[in-house]
C-alpha cells in the first residue's frame, strides 16, 4: 500500500502578491477544514525577478500548521498535485522537481496572451504543457474562470481542458458586513486592486464616470490609484486612496457601499478574486458586461457612464439595496464557497486518507467582538465579572478577555482568550499608558468594543475618550463613595452610573439570576474532592496588594476548625503545594460559585462580587473586611445591617470566635438563608450588551 | 497573651508591614515616574548634550594621553570611538533609552518548570554581563518565576489557544503586531529565543554571553557598548 506525505501537494511560487496567493491560502484554509493534509512546494516563476518574501497570508497558513512547507529538494509523495500559474512553467526549470503525484492538476489562473502583453505572450500553452508532460505525464488544465477558458482556446494549442472551472473561493463567512446602514450621508463607492495600469481604465473618461470626481458621492481606493490619476493629472478632492496592503480587505470593505471595478480594455482579468471579495462582504458589485459569464445574475453590469445613475437608483431604494446585497453573498458562497473547493477535491481524490493530525480550524465568528477590561490590579472580582458577562452574552458577543495576573487565569480557564497587563501599567499614574496598551491591544483584535470593569474611573474615563468611535461601555462597582458599600438588592445597591461615564454606557455587574446553574452539594464535593460528609467552612480571606494570600487566612482557619468545621480555601495566588494539616482542603474552584452548595458556611473578606455570590447561593456567611478596604468595611456593615451576613471588623480572637460561635447556631443560619431568598438579583449582561450597541 | 491571639497579632503586623511596603512602592514608582519625566524634558536633554559634549572632548584628551595613564582607564579598547559607542546606543527620539541594554527573550513553549530553570540562568548572566535588563515574553501564563525576580514580562496568546476560538490563520498576523509594538515600546537590542532544554545549555555554557558581549573573545573587558 502507497504511503503518502500529503493528500494534496500545491506548487506554486509563493512571493505572489496579489489574487494567486490569497487562493493558495484559501484553499489551504478549506483543504484543513475538510481534514486534507497539505504541503507547499516553493517554485521560483522566471518572471519574478524582483526579490520577495513569500506572501503573508501563506506564511501565516504555515505559522498556524495548516499545510507544511516542503524543503527544496525533498522527494514527496502525495494523492494530488496542484500546480497554480501556468507561467512557472513559461521556461525551463532551473531546478528538478520531486514530487510523485497520483493526479496532477494545472490551475491555468493566468491566460497565455491579453491586450497588454503586446509581442510577447505572457506563456506559451503548449510548452507549458510539455514540461509539465515530461514530469508528471498528461496534465489536464483547469481555467478558473471562462475568460481564461476562452483565452485557451483561442490560443488553438491541443490541451486536456477540463470541464469544470477551478474557480477562486472565498469564505464568506471571514468576509460578511454588516450592511443595514450606509456608510455614510452619501454614496460610497470603492474598489480593490493592485495599482497597476492594466487594473484601471485607460481614458480619462470612463475612470471619471466610473468614479466621480463628483462630491455627490465618495471613493474610496485600496491598493493605489497612480494610473488613474497619472491620467487623470490631479487626484479628485472626494476621492480616499490607501496604498496597495496598508489596510485588511475586509476592514476596507466595511467602509464602501458598492463595489465598482472597471479595469484597462487590453486586460484580461482572468477571475476578479477582488470582486468575490466585495460580493462576499455584501458590498452589490457594478461590473463591466463581459463578467457577466463569471457573476450571472448577482452583480449588476453597466459601461462606465451608466454607474452612477445604477448607484444613485439603489441608494434611494435601500430595500432593493438590501436585496441585492444578500444575493451578492448567497451567489458567491455557492458558487465561490469552501464547499465548492472540498467538492472539486473530492472528486479527485475522495476523502482524506493521511490521517491530518491539525484540529479542524474554527471560522472567524460573525458575532460582535468586544475587549472585556478589568483594570482592578488585586482581587478576582472584576475578572469574574467579566467571565460572567462573556458566559452571558454567549454567542452574541466573541470576547478577549484582558486583565492583570493572575486573576486573567480565570479567563483562561473559562476558555477565553486572554490578554496580560503588566502590573506596572496598572500603578498610580500611568493612566495614559494604560490606555494606550489597551487600544493598541483593541487594533491587534480587530474589536469592534470594549467593555471596562473597573473602579478606577480615571482610566476609564480616559479610555473612553481616546477610543474615537469605539465604542467604549463601564460596569462594576460604581465608584462614587456613597454607593460602594452596594449590596445587592438594595435601592443604593442599583444606583448605578458613574461619574465617569455616560449613564447609558454604564451598567450593573452581571449578577446570578438564580440558584440554578449551582452544582448540588454532592456533585460540587465530588468534583472538588472534599469529604461528602464533613460540615465544612469555605474560607476566602482575600488578597492582599501584591495578590498574596492575606496573612489572617491561617489563624482564621484555627478558629474554624475550633467550631467544628473542616476548612477549604481557594488559592490562585501563592503558595500552592505546601502541605495542609488534616480537615483543611485546598480547592481549585472556578467559577467560585458554581460550587457553594459544597459548604454550609462561609468566612469571607466581602468583595464586590464574592458578596452577590454568597448571598445568591444563601450561604451562610461571616463577613471580615480587609482593614485597608472602606468598601468591604461598609458592604459588610450594610449586610449585616440587613440580615444578610454576619459581619466583625476587629480582626481578633474574641470577636471571631464569638461570630463563629453564632454561626453554628442552625436558627440563626436559618434567618441569614430566608433573608437572602428575599433578595432580588437583576442581570447586568443586557445592558451592558445594549451600551456596546450590540444587539440583546 | 494566648497562643491563638498571638497569631492574631503577628497576622496584624504583617498586614500592616505590607500595607506601609505598599506605599512605599507605590512612593518610589511615583518618584522613579518624575525622574524618566525630568530627564525626557527638553532642558535636561540640552544640558545632557552639554556634558555629553564636554565629556567627549575630555574622553578624547584623554585618550591621546593613554600610553601614560593607559591602567586608570576602563573604557575603551583598540579602535573603539566614542562615537561607536553612542551608534550602539538606541534612542527613541530621545535620551529616555541611553544606556539600557533591554535583551528580550522569547521563552515559548514552556512550563513553569522550565522556565524556572531558564529564568534562573538568565539571572546568573544579568549578574555577569552588566547593564542586561531581560524582557521576557512569553506564551504561559504561569510565569511566577519571572515575576518573582521583577523582570518584565509579555504575554502573548499561544496559537494552541487561539486556534480554539478563532482562525488559526489570523494568529501569525497577531503575533507580528504584538512583537512589533513591545520591540516599538522596549527597544531591544538583542533579541533571544529560548526554546527548550537545548536553549539551558546555551544559557549555561555561555553561548548566549557572545551575543551579548560581542568583544568578549578578544579582550578582557566588559564594555557592553562594543
Amino acid at each position: 500500500m502507497t504511503t503518502y506525505d500529503y493528500d494534496i501537494v500545491l506548487l506554486s511560487d509563493l512571493r505572489y502578491p496579489g489574487g494567486n496567493s490569497s487562493s493558495l491560502a484559501e484553499e489551504i484554509k478549506a483543504q484543513a477544514r475538510a481534514g486534507y493534509s497539505t504541503g507547499l512546494v516553493h517554485m521560483r516563476a522566471p518572471h519574478m525577478m524582483r526579490r520577495r518574501s513569500f506572501n503573508s497570508k501563506v506564511m501565516h497558513c504555515l505559522a498556524a500548521g495548516l499545510a507544511e512547507l516542503v524543503p527544496s529538494g525533498r522527494e514527496v509523495r502525495t494523492r494530488a498535485l496542484v500546480v497554480r500559474q501556468p507561467r512557472l512553467f513559461a521556461e525551463e526549470l532551473s531546478t528538478p522537481l520531486r514530487i510523485k503525484a497520483d493526479t496532477t492538476v494545472l490551475v491555468a489562473n493566468h491566460p497565455p496572451v491579453d491586450g497588454l502583453s503586446e509581442t510577447e505572450p505572457y506563456y506559451d500553452p503548449a510548452a507549458v504543457r510539455d514540461r509539465l508532460a515530461d514530469l508528471f505525464g498528461e496534465v489536464p488544465w483547469a481555467p478558473i474562470g471562462p475568460l481564461v477558458r476562452k483565452s485557451l482556446t483561442d490560443s488553438g494549442v491541443a490541451l486536456n481542458l477540463r470541464d469544470e472551472d477551478w474557480v477562486n473561493i472565498v469564505d464568506v463567512d471571514e468576509w460578511r458586513v454588516d450592511r443595514s446602514r450606509f456608510c455614510a450621508d452619501r454614496p460610497v463607492i470603492g474598489r480593490h486592486s493592485r495599482g497597476h495600469r492594466s487594473k484601471w481604465p485607460s481614458s480619462r473618461a470612463d475612470i471619471l464616470a466610473a468614479y466621480p470626481a463628483d462630491d455627490g458621492v465618495a471613493v474610496r481606493v485600496l491598493g493605489g490609484a497612480d494610473p488613474a490619476i497619472r491620467a487623470l493629472g490631479f487626484q479628485p478632492s472626494n476621492w480616499t486612496v490607501h496604498p496597495f496592503g496598508s489596510m485588511a480587505p475586509r476592514a476596507f470593505l466595511s467602509e464602501i457601499d458598492f463595489f465598482v471595478y472597471y479595469h484597462h480594455p487590453g486586460w484580461v482579468e482572468a477571475f476578479g478574486r477582488n470582486i468575490i471579495e466585495g460580493m462576499a462582504s455584501g458590498c452589490p458589485a457594478i461590473l463591466p458586461p463581459h463578467f457577466q459569464c463569471v457573476f450571472g445574475e448577482s452583480a449588476i453590469y453597466a459601461t462606465p457612464t451608466e454607474v452612477r445613475a445604477e448607484i444613485d437608483a439603489l441608494y434611494r431604494d435601500p430595500e432593493e439595496y438590501h436585496s441585492r446585497s444578500e444575493m451578492s453573498t448567497k451567489y458567491v458562497d455557492e458558487h465561490f464557497g469552501v464547499g465548492t473547493h472540498v467538492s472539486r477535491v473530492q472528486e479527485l481524490i475522495g476523502e482524506p486518507a493521511t490521517g491530518s493530525v491539525m484540529p479542524r480550524p474554527v471560522r472567524r465568528s460573525a458575532s460582535s467582538r468586544v475587549l472585556l477590561v478589568s483594570l482592578e490590579p488585586t482581587g478576582l472580582g472584576s475578572v469574574t465579572r467579566l467571565v460572567r458577562i462573556a458566559d452571558g452574552a454567549g454567542e452574541r458577543i466573541d470576547p478577549v478577555l484582558i486583565g492583570p495576573w493572575p486573576a486573567v487565569r480565570l479567563g483562561r480557564d473559562a476558555g477565553l482568550l486572554c490578554e496580560v497587563i503588566p502590573d506596572d501599567y496598572l500603578a498610580a499614574g500611568r493612566e495614559q499608558d494604560l490606555v494606550e496598551r489597551v487600544l493598541t491591544l483593541r487594533r491587534h483584535h480587530g474589536a469592534d468594543s470594549i467593555l471596562v470593569d473597573a473602579h478606577r474611573s480615571s482610566a476609564g474615563n480616559l479610555l473612553a475618550a481616546a477610543a474615537g468611535s469605539t465604542p467604549v461601555a463601564s460596569t462594576g462597582p460604581s465608584q462614587p463613595p456613597a454607593s460602594r458599600h452596594e449590596v445587592p438588592g438594595g435601592s443604593e445597591g442599583l444606583r448605578w452610573g458613574d461619574a465617569a461615564f455616560p449613564e447609558r454606557a454604564h451598567s450593573e455587574p452581571s449578577v446570578p439570576m438564580s440558584t440554578e446553574s449551582l452544582l448540588s452539594r454532592e456533585a460540587a464535593r465530588a468534583e472538588l474532592g472534599l469529604p461528602p460528609e464533613e460540615p465544612m467552612a469555605l474560607l476566602c480571606a482575600g488578597a492582599d496588594g501584591r495578590n498574596v494570600v492575606s496573612p489572617r487566612l491561617w489563624p482564621v482557619a484555627e478558629a474554624v476548625l475550633d467550631h467544628g468545621w473542616s476548612v477549604a480555601f481557594t488559592e490562585v495566588f501563592a503558595g500552592n503545594g505546601s502541605p495542609l494539616p488534616d480537615a483543611v482542603f485546598r480547592i481549585s474552584a472556578h467559577p467560585l460559585r458554581r460550587y457553594l452548595r459544597a459548604f454550609d458556611v462561609a468566612v469571607a473578606a466581602p468583595g464586590y462580587t464574592l458578596t452577590q455570590e454568597l448571598v445568591a447561593a444563601r450561604l451562610p456567611s461571616l463577613l471580615m473586611p480587609s482593614r485597608e478596604n472602606e468598601g468591604q468595611a461598609a458592604r459588610a456593615a450594610a449586610a449585616r445591617e440587613r440580615g444578610l451576613a454576619l459581619a466583625i471588623h476587629e480582626f481578633a480572637e474574641a470577636p471571631l470566635t464569638a461570630a463563629l460561635t453564632q454561626l453554628r447556631d442552625e436558627a440563626v443560619q436559618a434567618r441569614l438563608k430566608d433573608a437572602c431568598a428575599a433578595v432580588e438579583f437583576s442581570d447586568g449582561t443586557p445592558r451592558a450588551l445594549e451600551a456596546l450597541g450590540i444587539a440583546v | 497573651m494566648s497562643r491563638t491571639e498571638d497569631r492574631f497579632a503577628i497576622a496584624r503586623a504583617e498586614e500592616e508591614l505590607r500595607s506601609q511596603l505598599k506605599v512605599e512602592k507605590a512612593r518610589s514608582a511615583a518618584l522613579e515616574r518624575d525622574l524618566e519625566a525630568l530627564r525626557s524634558s527638553e532642558a535636561f536633554r540640552i544640558g545632557h548634550a552639554l556634558v555629553e559634549g564636554l565629556l567627549g572632548r575630555l574622553r578624547w584628551n584623554v585618550r591621546a594621553l593613554r600610553p601614560a595613564i593607559g591602567h586608570w582607564l576602563r573604557r575603551g579598547a583598540p579602535g573603539a570611538s566614542s562615537q561607536e559607542s553612542v551608534a550602539h546606543t538606541p534612542t527613541r527620539g530621545d535620551v529616555e533609552l541611553e544606556g539600557q541594554n533591554v535583551v528580550l527573550f522569547i521563552a515559548w513553549g514552556m512550563d513553569e518548570a522550565d522556565l524556572e530553570q531558564h529564568v534562573e540562568r538568565v539571572n546568573r548572566l544579568q549578574a555577569m554581563l552588566i547593564d542586561v535588563q531581560p524582557l521576557f515574553v512569553v506564551d504561559t501564563t504561569a510565569f511566577d518565576p519571572i515575576r518573582e525576580r521583577g523582570y518584565p514580562v509579555e504575554y502573548l496568546i499561544p496559537l494552541v489557544e487561539w486556534r480554539e476560538r478563532r482562525p488559526p490563520q489570523e494568529w501569525g498576523a497577531y503575533v507580528t503586531q504584538r512583537i512589533s509594538a513591545l520591540r516599538e515600546e522596549h527597544r531591544p537590542r538583542t533579541v533571544i529565543v529560548l526554546d527548550g532544554p537545548s536553549s539551558v545549555t546555551a544559557l549555561e555554557q555561555g553561548v548566549i554571553n557572545s551575543i551579548l558581549l560581542p568583544g568578549l573573545g578578544e579582550t578582557d573587558d566588559n564594555d557592553l557598548d562594543r
